[in-house]
């Protein structure tokens, strides 16, 4: 792992009053899947975690894992639309683990656990992830070359914990195009310095390297737009708030999030990152 | 000015850029490098080893993007690792140019 716990309290324990001001109501905090391009953001999130679910052949009866499951909204969706009666996360993040356990939804389960230590009682029949992985290779252990041991590190750990031939229903944020200008990429560095330590997004073609010879792919799309979508909305939904997002979290915290989202639609914009989701069956 | 555009697929590239020499190259480059890092770079050879010439790797980022406009090719990232000597860079950018 190689955001510590420290680093993942940075991203993601601003407060959850502030995330909650800009997020869906739910609060993925991650892309959601627009189809048609004119869904409101909430459809959007549910269509991804429809997707997710589909691809992970949940059904009601699954003991699903969710792996870094954020606030809880894809554990919540699992339980609410799909009837799933066992539905667990893990997280790093002793705030998001609070807080689901606050909302009580019947069938959630949530625990404050590092994906690598974590050893379930009995085998899952299906996974979740969404954009969790970006957490696992630092900038630097890229530059040495390391992120494709990384990644199949979790891909086989991951494996590890399913019935055969079980399904994982992933998604990840991408890297793809360096900019070329040195404000752009002053403003990309500030993302991962600032916003989110430790975390580098993956290439395709890495995960595409690093779940050999653990998980098949079985289906894979990318949502580049999808996620320029989504940050544009939480770009503008943020900027409504903007005075009481000064005056109770500080100006900081607003000008530093106003420039990381504002990065972001630039990013998807022009193919400087972009989103995937894979559709994986463990290799028995 | 063709040239400013950037790279467009389907476009042929400009006569003089298919044209262009291994000393030319070597000169777009110093000229590029010494705009983008305001140093002057007379004595840089295909030797030269790009990181001891002062160019950091965000304005060797900036010099590459200031080449692909000029010369209308697109160089994959991943092609930029690994780059330690001016000759590597030219040698890479002059594949991308008859590719
Ligand atoms: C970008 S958030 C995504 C949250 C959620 N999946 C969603 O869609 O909103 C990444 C999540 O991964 C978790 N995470 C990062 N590294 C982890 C690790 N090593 N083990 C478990 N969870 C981790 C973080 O705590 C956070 O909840």
């Amino acid at each position: 792992m190689t955001s510590t716990q420290a680093e993942i309290e940075v991203s993601y324990d601003v407060s959850n009053d502030f995330f909650r001001l800009w997020l869906d109501e739910a609060m993925h905090y991650t892309s959601g899947s627009y189809l048609t391009g004119d869904e409101t953001l909430e459809q959007a999130q549910i269509q991804k975690a429809e997707i997710l679910a589909d691809y992970a052949e949940v059904t009601p009866e699954s003991f699903v894992l969710d792996i870094g499951c954020g606030w809880g909204s894809n554990l919540e969706f699992l339980a609410t639309r799909r009837g799933v009666k066992r539905a667990r996360g893990i997280t790093l993040s002793t705030e998001q683990c609070e807080w689901i356990h606050q909302r009580g939804v019947p069938g959630v389960e949530a625990v404050v656990c590092d994906y690598a230590k974590h050893e379930p009682e009995e085998p899952y029949d299906a996974l979740i992830s969404i954009e969790m992985i970006d957490h696992l290779c630092s900038p630097d252990q890229a530059t040495k070359g390391m992120a494709v041991e990384l990644y199949r590190a979790y891909f086989q750990k991951t494996a590890s914990w399913v019935k055969p031939g079980a399904c994982f229903g992933f998604q990840a944020i991408l890297r793809n195009r360096v900019p070329r200008s040195r404000k752009d990429l002053e403003d990309l560095a500030f993302t991962a310095d600032v916003i989110f330590p430790g975390g580098l997004n993956p290439r395709l073609e890495e995960l595409v390297q690093a779940v050999n010879p653990y998980w098949e792919v079985l289906e894979l799309r990318t949502q580049r737009t999808s996620y320029g979508k989504t940050t544009a909305e939480w770009l503008r939904r943020m900027r409504l708030h903007e005075a009481a997002i000064r005056e109770t979290f500080g100006d900081p915290i607003f000008d530093d999030y106003d420039r990381y989202l504002s990065t972001c639609v630039r990013a998807f914009e022009r193919h400087w990152s972009s989103d995937v989701q894979m559709k994986l069956r463990k290799i028995d | 000015m063709a040239v400013l555009q950037p790279a467009s697929h389907g476009r042929a590239r400009e006569k003089e850029v298919m044209d262009m020499d291994r000393a030319q190259l070597l000169e777009l480059f110093k000229k590029t490098a010494s705009e983008i890092a305001e140093k002057d770079f007379a004595d840089v050879g295909e030797d030269s080893v790009i990181a001891s010439m002062g160019v950091d790797s965000l304005a060797m980022l900036e010099v590459v993007g200031e080449m692909e406009r000029e010369l209308t090719i697109q160089v994959p990232d991943d092609q930029l690792v690994g780059l330690e000597t001016v000759r590597q860079l030219l040698d890479m950018l002059e594949k991308r140019i008859t590719a």
